[in-house]
């Protein structure tokens, strides 16, 4: 699915085949580091994602992990790539489109993280609060994907992407995220998708200038 | 409240919340990504320990922890340092 000019999204759903078969898509590269994961959702998750990655990018470059884990390829494509479940999903985009965007995906299911001090501030919990039912995981992934955009170290921890608007009727939220000192804006689209075995949340971040 | 008692509670929440981690021996030494845990899972565990334990604990320090026992650690000093209140 191409969304603008510049960017292209895919998914990759996991039929559930044999993961040799999943496997034998892959780049020699990508096999060891899907092999190297700690469990079987995750190896296959991991595959998935290098599947769509490959599908948004419309290359046969193998995609590396760069610091941190983030997807790193060679050449002008970058890419964003998330996995849940039983579904992946990538954006690829120009570097010379020379904005920042993130994905990420959850699959729909009961969750605490709304009212969670460690995942959002008090004004952040307010805002999801007033925006309705499972406002919580649609603020997480909105968060998750501006925080990928910005390829932050896990040390950065939550609080270094802020939800400063939520609007689920609309389907859209604006993320603020710190890099130093600068402060970048993303607006992030909210999307539920069909996945294999149930509905998923979409996440696209995209900055702001 | 014990070492042995915040660490139980952590490995009850990983058990419960993190699929590859069921059934498995969960020690101090792992980290949650060793059972597969996706970020969202270990912001669950965290936030639910936090609840259950009844503690408070600076956002900042959490995101440094880079395995069960540096959260236990957090834990701990957190514990050791809330108010006793008299009953």
């Amino acid at each position: 699915m191409a969304v603008g000019a510049q960017l292209v999204i895919a998914l990759a759903a996991d039929r559930g085949g044999p993961f040799g078969t999943l496997l034998s898509w892959l780049k020699p590269g990508e096999r060891v580091a899907s092999r190297a994961q700690p469990t079987r959702r995750r190896r296959r998750q991991f595959a998935l994602g290098r599947l769509a990655a490959r599908a948004a990018l419309a290359s046969e470059a193998e995609i590396e992990a760069g610091p941190g884990g983030a997807p790193c390829v060679l050449g002008t494509g970058r890419v964003s790539i998330a996995h849940s479940g039983r579904l992946a999903v990538a954006a690829a985009w120009r570097a010379s489109a020379c904005r920042r965007f993130g994905v990420d995906l959850e699959k729909v299911r009961a969750s605490e993280v709304g009212v969670s001090e460690y995942a959002f501030s008090r004004s952040e919990r307010n805002l999801i609060a007033s925006a309705g039912r499972s406002s919580g995981l649609s603020a997480w992934v909105a968060k998750e994907a501006a925080w990928k955009a910005m390829r932050l170290p896990p040390s950065a921890g939550p609080q270094a992407a802020r939800i400063r608007a939520l609007d689920l009727r609309r389907g859209s939220a604006v993320v603020h995220a710190r890099s130093g000192e600068r402060t970048v804006r993303f607006r992030v689209s909210l999307r539920r998708i069909a996945g294999p075995d149930g509905t998923y949340l979409l996440a696209l971040a995209e900055e702001r200038r | 409240m014990t070492r042995t008692e915040i660490f139980d509670a952590i490995k009850g929440n990983i058990q419960k919340i993190i699929e590859g981690a069921k059934g498995k021996e969960i020690l101090e030494t792992n980290s949650m990504r060793d059972f597969g845990a996706d970020s969202l899972e270990m912001v669950e565990v965290v936030s639910r320990s936090v609840k259950q334990l009844k503690i408070k604990v600076p956002r900042t320090e959490l995101s440094k922890a880079k395995n069960l026992k540096d959260l236990v650690d957090l834990f701990e000093k957190a514990a050791q340092a809330q108010p006793v209140v008299a009953k």
